[in-house]
């Protein structure tokens, strides 16, 4: 009976898809098709999950014969009507397309996904179906329409096409409905539809969020935290535990402590805080050692055991007691906080050591430069003299404001106010260590060549400084030559001959000069 | 002094003697402006910058002599100074120009006059001239000052404007005057019998008669 029933439901589907509208129209043609189905079914074998057995739907065959008394279930309703003539009445009358238009609509989908499901891959190619959107508010198509978009007014038809937004329904020309838009059902604009139809550029452009460059965003902090909130609270109970059991053992370990001399079998006591895995729980590594972690009793390789610092309470350092194994995961959860708290307030000691430390990185970096330069002046192989002189220099001034640095940086270090002995050795021991840096790198760099080098580097100097002059004296001594030629030709023309013997005289000297200056500019380079 | 000597006989037979006069002083002091007025009488505002050194001549007579100055009228830009030697190492007279309305004109002045004293001939005759009287509303150099100065180190000094010609003869005047003739002639004796032989004295007679010709009379003051 069930197949019986669900029989109509799959002809509902495949009229729609013919027709897609009334289905009231020739059922009886539908007999046909039911059959088509059946048969179809019956080659592919894919069946809906209730068309399991072969027997019934060989039996549903059967009685198909006499199909004119079956019961059929309406759709809509669910109510069992006899016959396929009574159903359709029944649907006529009872649901009507104006009461019920969106039942029959979802009547339609339900019944399409049925068939889809029951035809499989052959449906799968289709697109899925645009719902129908609503067209009432269309511009209605005339012989002599106009592109509605401001300022466009191309007269519509094959030529720059014609075309209705969906969205306001205007008609426009092709180049104006270029967009695509997801529309609700009732035409409007909804991000949330699946769907995307042709609209026009006003529409388009005006649309909310158009404008909107960041695109959209969702705060998910709250469910970040919901997220992080399970794994932190989890964290801090591990962590809690674990320094809960830490300070028990290093009470323990005060307590041995204070027993000197009694034999005490520490194990047992460490293992009533907590409960040491067994030894042949774990697969024993052949090379290194196994240990309990006494603060998870897990079995760890010596590779990842650590000795850990034991306080009675862990966020008073004056209450180590001793220290005991751990592995390093526990290690790590039961300092966490410890470690971040340090990391905040950071000694003066170690703040001045990391600026001596900081002074050395730039002296080390920079003394191998300055040494290269050195060798290469004093080997005098360096192409460019000066320039490599004033390098050294600065090198060499960089590299004293750095060991004067270190030098300031330990005296400050071991001026530092302390009561605690150990405090002191550290201090007296940076101190002595800079002193020893200094000793090793300030006294034994070398210092730049001397005066006689000088000497050469500024003849060098000099010497680019003469030919610049040449050159200049040279130019004005070469104008002065032309102009004496004039005055000479003058001077000639004009008959003055005691004039004319002067300047050959005047001439005579220029070219002397430039002459003596050509062969000193040959000397020099 | 006397220019007009050109015309009288007795002159026209003498030889001239040549004086090689050289200018120098910081740019834009005036030396090319006086150099005008002391040869052409003439004076232009605005004068562009000389280009190198520019020779100009002027013939006077004093008492005597005929004097012939050849004047090199030197740059004054710093970037013409290693002109300057050529032509103060042979001159018999000089002429240092600042302007009194700059007293770094006169510093670069007093800069001049010690390269002279080192490196010149050391019979030459220096005169320092403080150009720009006509300015002498704006006048930042007191003549004390560098009258002082040019007594100290044997200079002859003047006060001139070459704007009015106020003391640019006297200038030139006084420094014919110093001059050490007998020196001078000794010297192109010696040269003149050295070097060029007896051709020489006939062409230069000539030229020199050609010469006054065509000079003719330019200086009339």
């Amino acid at each position: 009976m069930s197949n019986t029933k669900t029989r109509p439901k799959r002809t509902f589907g495949i009229k729609v898809q013919e027709n897609n509208s009334k289905f009231e129209e020739k059922f009886i043609n539908t007999n046909n098709i039911i059959h088509n189905e059946v048969e179809y079914n019956k080659r592919n074998s894919t069946l809906s999950p209730n068309d399991n057995n072969n027997n019934n739907f060989i039996s549903f065959e059967d009685s198909y014969q006499n199909s004119n008394f079956e019961f059929y279930e309406c759709p809509i309703c669910n109510e069992e009507i006899l016959g396929l003539y009574q159903l359709n009445i029944h649907l006529d009358t009872v649901h009507t397309e104006n009461k019920s238009g969106n039942v029959i609509l979802s009547l339609f989908k339900k019944t399409q996904k049925i068939t889809e499901e029951i035809t499989g891959t052959t449906k799968t190619n289709e697109k899925p179906t645009q719902p129908v959107i609503d067209k009432s508010h269309w511009q209605k198509s005339t012989n002599d329409d106009k592109c509605s978009y401001p300022e466009c007014e191309k007269p519509l038809g094959i030529r720059n096409g014609k075309q209705n937004c969906y969205c306001c329904g205007k008609l426009f020309c092709d180049m104006h409905t270029n967009f695509s838009m997801r529309l609700s059902e009732s035409a409007k604009p909804d991000s949330n539809s699946p769907f995307w139809y042709k609209v026009c550029q006003s529409c388009y452009t005006s649309r909310e969020g158009y404008n909107n460059t960041e695109g959209q965003r969702r705060n998910l902090t709250n469910a970040f935290i919901e997220a992080r909130k399970n794994n932190i609270e989890k964290l801090c109970l591990e962590e809690n535990l674990l320094i809960l059991r830490l300070e028990k053992l290093a009470q323990l370990k005060a307590e041995i402590n204070e027993k000197k001399g009694i034999s005490i079998n520490q194990k047992a006591l460490e293992q009533s805080i907590v409960q040491w895995k067994e030894d042949a729980s774990s697969i024993q590594c052949s090379i290194c050692r196994r240990h309990h972690c006494r603060l998870c009793g897990k079995l760890i390789c010596s590779n990842c055991i650590e000795d850990i610092p034991l306080f009675t309470d862990i966020e008073n350092d004056k209450t180590y007691s001793g220290s005991t194994k751990s592995c390093n995961q526990c290690k790590r959860i039961v300092f966490r906080k410890k470690v971040m708290n340090a990391k905040e307030k950071i000694p003066s000691v170690v703040k001045l050591y990391e600026q001596i430390k900081f002074n050395q990185s730039i002296i080390e970096t920079i003394l191998p430069q300055y040494n290269d330069i050195l060798l290469h002046i004093n080997s005098k192989s360096s192409k460019n003299y000066p320039q490599d002189y004033q390098n050294a220099t600065k090198y060499r001034e960089k590299l004293i404001k750095n060991f004067h640095q270190i030098d300031l940086l330990s005296k400050r270090i071991l001026k530092l106010p302390t009561n605690s002995k150990y405090y002191r050795t550290l201090q007296n021991n940076i101190a002595k260590g800079s002193v020893i840096y200094l000793q090793n790198n300030m006294i034994t760099l070398k210092m730049l060549p001397e005066k006689n080098d000088v000497t050469i580097i500024n003849e060098d100097i000099e010497n680019t400084k003469r030919i610049k002059e040449i050159k200049d004296t040279l130019d004005v001594l070469n104008d002065q030559y032309t102009l004496l030629q004039g005055y000479y030709q003058d001077a000639l023309f004009r008959r003055k001959f005691d004039n004319v013997k002067t300047l050959e005289e005047s001439i005579q000297d220029v070219t002397d000069e430039i002459q003596k200056l050509k062969t000193e500019l040959e000397e020099i380079s | 002094m006397n220019f007009s000597g050109r015309n009288d006989a007795a002159s026209a037979n003498m030889k001239p003697i040549q004086v090689k006069l050289v200018l120098l002083g910081e740019s834009a002091v005036g030396k090319s402006s006086i150099v005008l007025r002391f040869v052409n009488n003439e004076y232009q505002d605005n004068k562009e910058p000389t280009i190198g050194a520019a020779f100009l001549t002027q013939r006077c007579k004093l008492d005597d002599r005929i004097i012939k100055f050849e004047i090199w009228d030197t740059a004054g830009q710093e970037r013409f100074h290693s002109l300057a030697p050529m032509y103060y190492r042979n001159a018999q007279a000089a002429v240092i120009v600042y302007d009194i309305t700059k007293p770094a004109s006169l510093e670069k002045a007093k800069t001049w006059v010690k390269e002279l004293q080192r490196q010149a001939n050391p019979n030459i005759v220096i005169a320092l001239v403080g150009n720009k009287i006509d300015l002498a509303n704006n006048r930042s150099v007191p003549y004390e000052e560098a009258e002082a100065y040019a007594n100290e180190n044997g200079l002859l000094f003047f006060e001139a404007s070459a704007k009015t010609g106020t003391n640019i003869i006297e200038v030139f005047t006084e420094l014919a005057k110093k001059i050490p003739y007998e020196q001078i002639l000794a010297n192109n004796k010696t040269l003149n019998s050295r070097t060029n032989g007896q051709g020489d004295n006939g062409r230069v007679n000539l030229n020199e008669s050609e010469n006054n010709n065509q000079d003719g009379g330019q200086c009339n003051c």
